[in-house]
């Protein structure tokens, strides 16, 4: 009865452990990982998965977009969530943005509340977790990086402005660099 | 920042100087028209044949839009090729798009959406080559469309030029800002001179990039010309007393730029292909070749039909930097990744 008590213990331990708000990153064969979404995840996949972890609705608006020189119309979605007590790398979390052309993921965006601190951990989270697969990684400027692997690119930085006092976390599809240089500015 | 910064200066200076040589030219200020440049055609009778190719999802019907088509006989649509790609380059599933006929106004409650059976792409439209030619495709209809089909031209597009082709369209009506592209709910239309294959691939404009099976209309200072949402749609003259269908959008850098005419697939050059899946005419001339440089064909297949793929060769790939380096060469390169 107290093996069955502990392991039960142990069990439930393990699992809060897994689901620990200090990861901030993650893989899924092969791919990268971030709030819940993979590059190329189909858009209702995205959502539902976003809206049962962050246990919100998403705000969403669609247009249409233009890339590269192609003169076909491209369905573009923008979907944010604002998770109420929910952290991130130990931070609350105060928003998570999706981005899909044609349905399909092509950038998530996390935004977390914390400065220097907060960056400093998620940027040495995110190069641990990039050091096994050999990222290219670059200071952009400072208080802001990326990491480059395949057809990824994932970035963390400081808030400026409007923005202090927020770590913004991201990862985007990088062949958007041609198709969309656009959604690559913040 | 400092790119920003740089981008900006460039661009106040090339307007300025735009402007300024619009001036000299006794033009009070750069027409900038779209369709960009054209006007709302509010009666579908005026194009009966005119579709629009529509995701099959349940949003609004002037979202749903990405492409224009044209009825060329009872159950066939021409389009482009490159409309039936999605982003990755795969093709579109059958149950992914629908045909929205009579859909002038895009706002309308009621517009017909046919089912599509099949869609054959041309053996040698090749998705993300540096220039895709052969940007062609049929659609069979489910069902009978019914409505009055455009004639396709059926002799050589030298004749054309000059003359006064018609683009029609739900394009963007302004693309300065490529991430929010204005798009009408109304049909548009506009019309533009058929420019010599000469005059379109001069070093300052393609630059030699296009084939013999591409037409190119458009104004040398800009201002009218098709847009993003366009593709796939009809450029139609009236010819010898006839209307006729004689291009269809394609592609173009940017959209209504001086010296960037807007690019066009040749119908006539396809005609018999085309006869293959249905009768449309005899061709009235001997379609030139096809430069040297185009790849060899190998056979893929995909739903109930067989389609040739043409491999992306290394001189396309080769011409597609060149192509980039030369039509965004001018402080249009954008730095990676600057966030």
């Amino acid at each position: 009865m107290v093996n069955k008590f502990v392991m039960l213990s142990c069990a439930v331990l393990m699992a809060g452990c897994a689901s620990t708000s200090s990861q901030t990153i993650s893989e899924l064969d092969g791919q990268t990982v971030m709030a819940n979404a993979r590059m190329g995840e189909a858009y209702d996949t995205a959502l539902t998965n976003a809206a049962n972890h962050y246990r919100a609705e998403p705000e969403c608006e669609s247009r249409k977009v233009s890339l590269h020189k192609q003169r076909k119309a491209f369905a573009y979605d923008i979907c944010a969530f604002t998770p109420t007590r929910m952290q991130y790398a130990g931070a609350p979390l105060s928003e998570v943005v999706y981005h899909f052309i044609d349905r399909s993921v092509v950038r998530v965006d996390m935004r977390a509340e914390g400065s220097t601190d907060l960056l400093d951990k998620i940027r040495s989270d995110i190069d641990h977790f990039y050091a096994r697969r050999d990222a290219q990684t670059r200071q952009l400027r400072q208080g802001s990086y990326e990491w480059v692997v395949g057809d990824e690119v994932t970035g963390v930085r400081e808030g400026t402005g409007a923005n202090a006092g927020n770590i913004h976390v991201r990862l985007l599809d990088r062949t958007l660099s041609t198709d969309a240089p656009w959604l690559t500015v913040e | 920042m400092l790119f920003r910064s740089l981008c900006a200066l460039l661009l106040l200076a090339c307007a300025t100087f735009s402007v300024a040589a619009d001036h000299a030219g006794g033009i009070d200020q750069v027409d900038k028209h779209f369709i960009i440049g054209g006007e709302p055609v509010f009666q579908q009778a005026v194009a009966p044949w005119i579709v629009a190719l529509v995701y099959n999802s349940d949003a609004e019907l002037v979202q749903r839009q990405f492409c224009g088509g044209s009825v060329i006989a009872d159950r066939w649509v021409l389009t482009a090729a490159h409309c039936l790609f999605d982003r990755r380059g795969d093709l579109l599933q059958l149950s992914d798009l629908n045909v929205a006929t009579n859909a002038a106004d895009l706002g309308a409650s009621n517009v017909p959406e046919l089912l599509i059976t099949n869609m054959i792409v041309h053996p040698d439209y090749v998705h993300n080559a540096a220039n895709p030619h052969s940007d062609i495709a049929l659609l069979e209809l489910a069902t009978s469309s019914g409505v009055e089909p455009i004639t396709l031209s059926t002799k050589s597009s030298d004749k054309l030029v000059g003359l006064q082709a018609t683009i029609m369209g739900w394009g963007a009506v302004d693309n300065d800002d490529p991430s929010q592209p204005k798009f009408p709910i109304q049909l548009h239309s506009v019309d533009v001179p058929v420019v010599s294959l000469g005059v379109c691939n001069a070093p300052v404009s393609y630059n030699g990039a296009l084939y013999a099976n591409q037409l190119c209309a458009g104004l040398e200072e800009g201002g009218r010309d098709s847009c993003v949402g366009d593709s796939g749609g009809p450029m139609i003259v009236n010819y010898e007393g006839q209307v006729q269908q004689v291009g269809i959008v394609s592609f173009g850098f940017g959209c209504a730029l001086p010296n960037f005419y807007g690019v066009y697939t040749d119908i006539p050059y396809f005609i018999g292909w085309i006869n293959q899946y249905v009768y449309v005419g005899e061709p009235e001339f001997e379609p030139e070749l096809l430069a040297a440089r185009t790849p060899t064909p190998t056979t893929t297949t995909y739903t109930d039909e067989t389609v040739t793929a043409m491999p992306q060769s290394n001189s396309d790939v080769a011409s597609m930097n060149w192509l980039l380096f030369a039509l965004l060469g001018i402080g249009v390169i954008r730095r990676r990744s600057t966030w």
